[in-house]
């Protein structure tokens, strides 16, 4: 009796989360915050539904294959993740964020510096494409 | 509570199915594809246990498994337009070594 308890309150939390996850792909507005939502539902649903279901049959042949079942799914969930957030950056896709929120706290700081570096690079680089490529300068833009 | 998990995936898949027709680009459509995948997999092991048929877990452990290995497919596909490719020395160019 016990175990029915414990294996159905670890079930019905899973599929909680799988419902959270679902809500989250039809909401969200983005791939990389989707992806997140996605992950919900890899990590903590599978998760939690195969440890309701290992707690429901016990040590045997079954929950041998649950847990084999929930290591598959918790290592190669994450990877597949990794290579479609790597996939879309790498396409040109740009995450739908106003500010970026991890230089928010030393931005007074980064500015200026980004800004003086801006200055003295621009002229630097200029000045050195017209000394070394004045011919083929020439005839870039004329072909 | 098998039933309310087994319906709990099974909307959560409706949700997917969604995004993977109305997804803007392509890494939506695949993400919804695997999603679709990884649900699929928990349904086989919430509908065995609803039945009363647990050995489904095998197919629910085969479809896992084939599922990461299609998206990654299809990414490396999209990402390097070729199967091919070396992925770790892509500058390099010279596969004699």
């Amino acid at each position: 009796m016990l175990v029915d308890l414990i294996s159905g309150l670890f079930i019905g939390a899973g599929g909680l989360f799988v419902l959270i996850g679902a809500l989250g792909i039809i909401r969200l507005p983005d791939v990389f915050s989707r992806m997140q939502s996605v992950s919900l539902i890899e990590t903590v649903g599978a998760g939690l539904l195969c440890m309701g279901f290992i707690v429901k049959v016990g040590f045997s042949l079954v929950g041998l294959k649950l847990i084999l079942l929930l290591t598959i799914i918790l290592f190669l969930g994450p990877v597949v993740t990794h290579a479609v957030a790597q996939a879309a950056l790498a396409a040109g896709v740009k995450p739908l964020l106003v500010h970026d929120r991890r230089s928010a706290a030393t931005k007074a700081d980064a500015q200026p510096v980004s800004a003086s570096v801006d200055k003295i690079k621009t002229p630097n680089v200029k000045a050195s494409v017209k000394k070394a490529l004045p011919k083929s300068g020439s005839k870039k833009a004329d072909i | 509570m098998y039933l309310f998990a087994t319906i709990a995936i099974l909307i959560a898949m409706c949700c997917a199915v969604a995004r993977a027709v109305v997804g803007p680009n392509i890494f939506d459509r695949m993400l919804a594809a695997n999603t679709i995948g990884s649900l699929a997999v928990l349904l086989l092991v919430c509908f065995g246990f609803l039945m009363g048929r647990p050995e489904w877990l095998d197919i629910a452990l085969t479809y896992g498994l084939l599922n990461t290995a299609a998206t990654l497919t299809v990414l490396k596909y999209y990402r390097h337009g070729d199967l091919s490719v070396d992925a770790d020395h892509e500058k390099g160019a010279d596969d004699a070594g």
